[in-house]
């Protein structure tokens, strides 16, 4: 860890280089962000669900435009040569990626997901649907960190595109997956969150492969000797 | 004892389709040194192994004193590379190029970027991609030269430009390397460019280093001759790099010319018609056909 961070300096300048890069296009997603939290906050039912798919989608685009913008794009745009004769190791620039890209998205998400949240405990919203809106923005997590992994390790812009394309087919089985289960469908319309064994376990485990996932990544990228 | 910018010891890389071994290269600092080959002879590989962006399979490689690739990033700080594949960030505007590399290099001289925007007649606040190829390149330039690096690796600098602005980069580069102090690498398939700025030519085809020397060296050491063959003639002549013979008639080149070549010439059967000096791309051409 020590070694990794011996050139702090450097990866901090990349991840401000990056969050340059971004910073227009994450503010359009939050300005949209906050028109569909908007739309969820009229607390009809098809505000609701119009504004959940939206929100859904907005969270997708998020990621995987972080993704490609900030990796696949350094190769296939031919920049990395640019940044790799800067003072940097291959494993600053793994770092600075990796961190970069997981401030860009994870912040968003959080704010975006807290607003989501907080339309539902502020309107006449069922607080019962807490745990569906947390467990599905956590498996949009999960796949973030799927293809960011995928685009790291590999560098592929058509593997990252293929893991985005199947993690993001997932969500919606994942969606009528919990949703078919008791636990967590007849608890939708109560007045309060209704976290039990069974959202609490599959929470648990979303959190863990997440977690699992970067941390693959991160010692994959501890490997790294060289840049090509 | 001389003082080297680098120094790669025995280098080796093995890829599916290209192999480089034991390559031996050094250049003492303040030098220029121009590095010669076609596409695929392996220049960009032995700049990315000398730049710590690949890692050989065996062997050393120390620029300024550091070793790579362990010691890249402090050797990084004095070494400014530009390759023809380098491209900046279209979406953002020289300036902000400069601004970033201001940042990280506490020896980026402001005056003298604002002087290269002038001399490359280059805009700072014009995005990326509304520049030509040549402009590009120049500002690749200018984000490297105005850190003050002690060792310049330039890989293909000139590649793709149109004459012009190949011209306009090259003068400028001739008036930059003035500078006693900095050494520089660079590589070209393109002698004509190599023959202007270079103090030692390194000749590379298939991963091997086939000749280095200094230019004046390679000028005076190799001539072509046309000669008259009589019927006793020898097969082979010392110093001959290749004999081509057509009926009594016979093109010969050496890589060992003296005064008195032609008379070495004559006494083995090769009656001199003309002599004349060779181009470094007739010399370069004919080194790669013998190591063939």
């Amino acid at each position: 860890m020590s070694k990794l961070l011996s050139n702090s300096v450097m990866v901090k300048h990349l991840i401000i280089k990056d969050w340059e890069l971004m910073k227009k296009s994450i503010a359009a997603y939050m300005g949209a962000g906050i028109l569909v939290i908007g739309l969820m906050g009229m607390a009809t039912a098809f505000t609701f669900n119009v504004g959940a798919i939206l929100m859904i989608t907005l969270l997708i685009v998020i990621g995987a435009r972080s993704a490609i913008e900030l990796v696949v794009n350094e190769k296939k745009e031919q920049t990395l040569p640019f940044i790799m004769s800067l003072p940097i190791s291959a494993q600053d620039y793994a770092l600075a990626k990796l961190l970069s890209n997981l401030a860009m998205y994870v912040v968003p998400w959080l704010i975006l997901v807290l607003g989501m949240l907080a339309v539902i405990v502020s309107t006449p919203i069922y607080n019962g649907v807490i745990p569906l809106v947390i467990l599905v923005s956590a498996f949009i997590l999960l796949s973030y960190c799927c293809y960011l992994a995928t685009a790291l390790i590999t560098v592929s812009e058509g593997l990252t595109i293929s893991v985005m394309i199947v993690t993001n087919l997932l969500i919606n089985g994942f969606i009528f997956w919990i949703l078919r289960m008791p636990d967590i469908h007849l608890s939708l319309e109560a007045a309060t969150a209704s976290w039990n064994a069974t959202s609490l376990t599959i929470l648990a485990g979303e959190i863990v492969i997440s977690l699992g996932i970067l941390l693959f990544t991160y010692y994959w990228q501890k490997r790294l000797t060289t840049f090509l | 004892m001389p003082q080297y910018a680098f120094e790669m010891s025995d280098i080796s890389i093995r890829y599916p389709h290209f192999t480089m071994e034991n390559l031996n290269l050094s250049l003492p600092q303040g030098q220029v040194m121009g590095v010669v080959g076609v596409n695929g002879a392996g220049k960009s590989t032995m700049i990315r192994i000398l730049m710590g962006l690949v890692k050989a399979d065996s062997g050393a490689v120390k620029a300024l004193g550091y070793t790579l690739p362990e010691q890249q990033v402090q050797a990084k700080y004095d070494i400014g590379f530009a390759s023809d594949d380098m491209r900046l960030y279209k979406g953002q505007s020289l300036q902000w190029h400069m601004d970033f590399i201001r940042s990280i290099y506490p020896k980026f001289d402001q005056s003298y970027a604002q002087d290269l925007l002038t001399r490359f007649d280059l805009i700072a606040a014009q995005k990326i991609k509304g520049l030509s190829h040549g402009q590009r390149v120049k500002a690749c330039l200018l984000l490297v030269l105005a850190r003050r690096p002690k060792l310049l690796v330039l890989d293909e600098p000139t590649t793709g430009l149109d004459p012009i602005a190949r011209e306009e980069v090259l003068s400028e580069l001739a008036d930059i390397l003035r500078d006693d102090e900095r050494s520089v690498l660079f590589s070209s398939h393109n002698t004509h460019d190599i023959e202007k700025l270079s103090d030692q030519i390194a000749f590379l085809d298939r991963g091997k280093l086939l000749s280095l020397q200094d230019k004046e060296s390679y000028l005076e050491s190799w001539a072509r001759f046309r000669c008259q063959v009589s019927q006793d003639a020898q097969d082979s002549v010392t110093g001959a790099v290749s004999i081509k013979r057509n009926g009594q008639l016979a093109e010969l080149i050496t890589d060992q010319y003296t005064a008195d070549y032609a008379m070495q010439l004559h006494n083995a059967g090769y009656k001199v018609l003309d002599q004349h000096r060779m181009s470094l791309e007739e010399i370069f051409v004919a080194n790669v056909k013998r190591n063939r």
